[in-house]
């Protein structure tokens, strides 16, 4: 029987995701991350995956 | 005369369960605290949720509040009843037992070997992006975050787990890269005290992580020249001290930290001082800071610093950091002619 997609971990690996290619391109020098980035950004990615979590235990 | 029959009695009414705040099982977006305030309230919890975003940007209190009122908040089964809290059924087994002495070892041991193991790796990533192993985080974070993926769509529940590895990787690396922490030149206590202009070191003085003095005063700096100086600190503090017949011209970048020099203080984030404007003909040092965490200052003398030293002993007596502005501190070689 096929599994079903989990929401929370494809969301939150997902915003991992995206966090490690912004911290890549600042280490390529194609972006800069500063401390006014960088608090929003880990806040952003932990606050996603909460919040998946949250909705999809809420549907369960 | 007839018995009437046996009648049997009317069902009471158990009586009304007291009021209990309880998380929400069904209206959350995190742990069902804004659900179960609004439930136990009787109004919509959208009002404390936007009470909480507005406590979370103004001040932060949300950040304190929501987790403690997740932890100690006991969840509704379902039937209106509370669940064991989280701490308990952790300890215990989640049907209200009370926990064996070996239960609460295992679990205090287990909690505690993540914690030593996310310090670790919190100290790890942090040092290999200071030497300049950022990509390899970074390439680590991403590859973390394509397993969740992955885990996801083949419906493993267990691929959550590797958000928190990842944000704990992610953290320091991002404070050290946003900060510009590179580790070059050693580490512990420097003291330098050159006596020529040809014995500075090209590429400037540097130290990875701790303190440096650069005792400049006995450099004979030829007017009319200029001297360029570059200082590195990874993480520390350097103090430089310089002869008051020299104009000191200066650019100094910290990521978090304090840049005096001579009496004109920044401090904070992202502090770049810049020291221009020289007309006189006095011999010119241009000293060119970096500092990834800490502080850098220019002196004259060792009882200006306001940071400790092995020079500071020679300090008035008395002395301490916070006097700083009794010294009120010259840079007028910039602005007047060369002196004997």
């Amino acid at each position: 029987m096929k599994r079903a997609i989990d929401i929370p971990a494809l969301v939150g690996g997902i915003a991992v995701t995206v966090l490690g290619v912004l911290m890549l391109l600042d280490r390529a020098d194609v972006l800069h991350l500063g401390f006014g980035w960088l608090w929003p950004l880990l806040l952003a990615t932990a606050g996603t995956y909460l919040v998946a979590s949250g909705v999809a235990g809420s549907r369960r | 005369m007839t018995q009437p029959p046996d009648t049997p009695p009317a069902p009471v009414a158990p009586p009304p369960r007291p009021k209990r705040l309880l998380r929400s099982r069904t209206d959350r977006l995190l742990g069902g605290v804004c659900g179960g305030l609004g439930e136990y309230f009787g109004v919509d919890p959208i009002i404390f949720r936007a009470v909480a975003v507005v406590l979370a940007v103004v001040g932060g209190l949300a950040f304190i509040a929501y987790p403690v009122l997740w932890i100690f908040v006991p969840r509704d089964d379902g039937t209106g009843n509370p669940e064991p809290l989280p701490l308990w059924r952790l300890f215990g087994r989640g049907d209200g037992t009370p926990p064996s002495a070996g239960r609460v070892f295992a679990v205090v041991a287990g909690v505690l070997a993540v914690l030593v193991l996310a310090a670790v790796l919190f100290a790890v990533s942090g040092w290999v992006t200071a030497v300049g192993g950022g990509v390899v985080i970074a390439s680590i974070v991403v590859v973390l975050g394509l397993l969740g993926v992955g885990g996801a769509l083949a419906g493993r529940r267990a691929a959550r787990w590797l958000v928190l590895p990842a944000l704990v990787l992610a953290l320091p690396s991002g404070l050290v890269a946003a900060a510009g922490v590179k580790f070059e030149g050693g580490y512990g206590e420097r003291d330098y005290r050159p006596t020529s202009v040809a014995g500075l070191p090209a590429d400037g003085y540097k130290v990875a992580a701790g303190t440096m003095w650069i005792d400049l005063r006995d450099v004979p700096f030829a007017a009319g020249t200029t001297t360029r100086l570059p200082v590195h600190v990874g993480m520390g503090q350097a103090t430089v001290l310089v002869p008051d017949t020299v104009c000191v011209q200066a650019r100094a970048q910290a990521g978090a930290g304090v840049v005096n020099v001579l009496g004109h203080q920044q401090d904070g984030l992202n502090v770049d001082y810049r020291l221009r404007g020289a007309t006189s003909t006095s011999p010119r040092l241009d000293l060119d800071a970096d500092v990834g965490m800490g502080t850098f200052e220019v002196v004259h003398d060792p009882s200006e610093a306001r940071f400790d030293g092995p020079h500071r002993s020679v300090g008035p007596p008395g002395f301490h950091r916070d006097d700083g502005d009794r010294f009120p501190l010259t840079n007028r070689a910039c602005t007047q002619g060369p002196r004997g």
